[in-house]
């Protein structure tokens, strides 16, 4: 039961740490500029039943893609202080040294990372959305279409967090894998974003890649209609898609998680 | 989390939406056209709309824009058709009704957020389309979303309040001990 309350207490300790002034003000700020951007004014004419699912969609998608971006700068120098700068600072060192297990604090660092930024993305993007489309007839597809952003969202800063993670605990210096994990995140996205002009019939394959399968499991979750030729996306059904982003949520995580209780040492 | 670090969010949401909202507004001509309307045949344009503020409406305006052709061009592009139309708000609460010549076009005043209905008959022995044209002031800035800027501002002033009274307690707490 102390052990328990300890865990807390020192999930709470992190994240007041790393949500200190003017981090928890810039993610709210940068999160919600970039999304705010994609929302036009809501003005669409149609002819007969129309439209609060398919603008609804699409506004989902459209924020969520956008909040890619910020999410991988955010959860890379996020967790680069949580477990870099400790290492540092010789926090990390003092962390190991108290009865608490190693399991307990990885998953204190990583949560205390994940936890508020997938709120902050959702909780945003459910302010948008409500804003914008909520009336007395679509109140229920407000929320129940905006809920479907939440486990999206999670998975996907669970994936950079634990590429961050991992690159930080090899690294261990804080601007150095602040950096490189901020970098590896931008080659990520200019690689997904050319397109089978540039590259030829390979780009095809890249509604698979953790950058764009989020997306791509949102869109076929809601029946888009994809913008082009349907291509390799409409092979894979939408839970075909949320098990592909569960596994990259999993893919450093578990390597990271391994390396931090099993060999991760603290040197003097 | 303190009084002051909400605020100063609340803050930051309620600006950049108020640059967002006072920015962004809808303008220039809009023109829609689906098939074909035979005699006593119907047709429903549904707008999904925020309160964009006041704007003309036009039933029946053929013009070059609404069908790529230029007037005339297409055979069944017909005006002076006899029509009964019938215009509803979000709340589904009659706005006008009654037969028109097309092309008709009336004000209007988008004031809520939802899905006006626009109902159409053509009452004319002859197929013709039925383009629904809207047309915004340019850059009138009457047009943007009256509802986004209401509560942008209403954050702002929320955020700012929040932050004094943060920094007003710290201060006071401060000299107390």
């Amino acid at each position: 039961m102390k052990l328990k309350n300890f865990d807390w207490t020192l999930l709470k300790a992190d994240m007041r740490k790393v949500w200190s002034r003017p981090t928890f003000e810039l993610a709210v700020g940068l999160v919600f500029f970039m999304s705010i951007t994609r929302v036009n004014t809501l003005f669409q004419v149609s002819s007969g039943s129309a439209g609060f699912y398919t603008v609804i969609t699409e506004t989902l998608v459209n924020i969520t893609s956008t909040q890619m971006l910020p999410l991988v700068i955010l959860s890379g120098i996020l967790v680069s202080l949580s477990f870099a700068r400790d290492y540092e600072q010789g926090l990390l060192q003092t962390l190991l040294s108290l009865p608490v297990s190693r399991t307990s604090i990885f998953a204190v660092k990583f949560v205390a990372v994940v936890l508020p930024l997938t709120l902050i993305s959702w909780g945003l993007t459910l302010f948008i959305i409500a804003m914008n489309y909520f009336t007395a007839e679509s109140a229920l597809l407000v929320f129940q279409l905006s809920f479907w952003t939440l486990p999206v969202t999670l998975f996907a800063v669970m994936f950079y967090a634990g590429l961050a993670a991992l690159i930080a605990l090899a690294l261990k210096k804080t601007i150095t894998s602040t950096l490189v994990t901020v970098l590896a995140g931008f080659f990520l996205w200019f690689i997904t974003s050319l397109t089978s002009d540039v590259l030829g019939p390979i780009a095809d394959y890249f509604v698979f890649t953790p950058y764009d399968a989020p997306l791509w499991a949102l869109k076929r979750l809601f029946g888009t209609k994809p913008m082009s030729e349907p291509g390799l996306e409409m092979n894979l059904p939408p839970w075909g898609f949320f098990i592909l982003i569960i596994f990259y949520a999993v893919v450093f995580l578990v390597p990271t998680y391994i390396y931090f209780t099993k060999m991760f040492e603290v040197k003097e | 989390m303190n009084i002051t670090r909400a605020g100063s969010a609340l803050l930051i949401v309620g600006l950049i939406l108020l640059m967002n909202a006072s920015s962004s507004h809808v303008s220039g001509y809009l023109s829609h056209k689906y098939g074909e309307l035979d005699e006593g045949e119907s047709q429903s344009y549904v707008i999904l709309t925020a309160p964009v503020g006041p704007a003309n409406m036009c039933i029946g305006l053929q013009s070059e824009t609404s069908s790529g052709l230029p007037p005339g061009f297409n055979k069944n592009d017909l005006t002076d058709v006899p029509v009964h139309m019938k215009f509803t708000d979000p709340q589904n609460h009659t706005i006008a009704e009654k037969d028109v010549i097309t092309p008709y076009c009336f004000d209007v005043t988008f004031n809520k957020r939802g899905l006006y209905t626009v109902h159409v008959t053509n009452n004319r022995n002859a197929t013709t389309t039925m383009p629904l044209v809207i047309i915004f002031d340019f850059h009138n800035p009457d047009n943007k979303e009256a509802d986004k800027y209401l509560l942008s501002i209403i954050l702002t002033a929320l955020g700012a309040l929040l932050v004094t009274v943060g920094i007003a307690m710290k201060f006071v707490l401060g000299r107390s001990r």
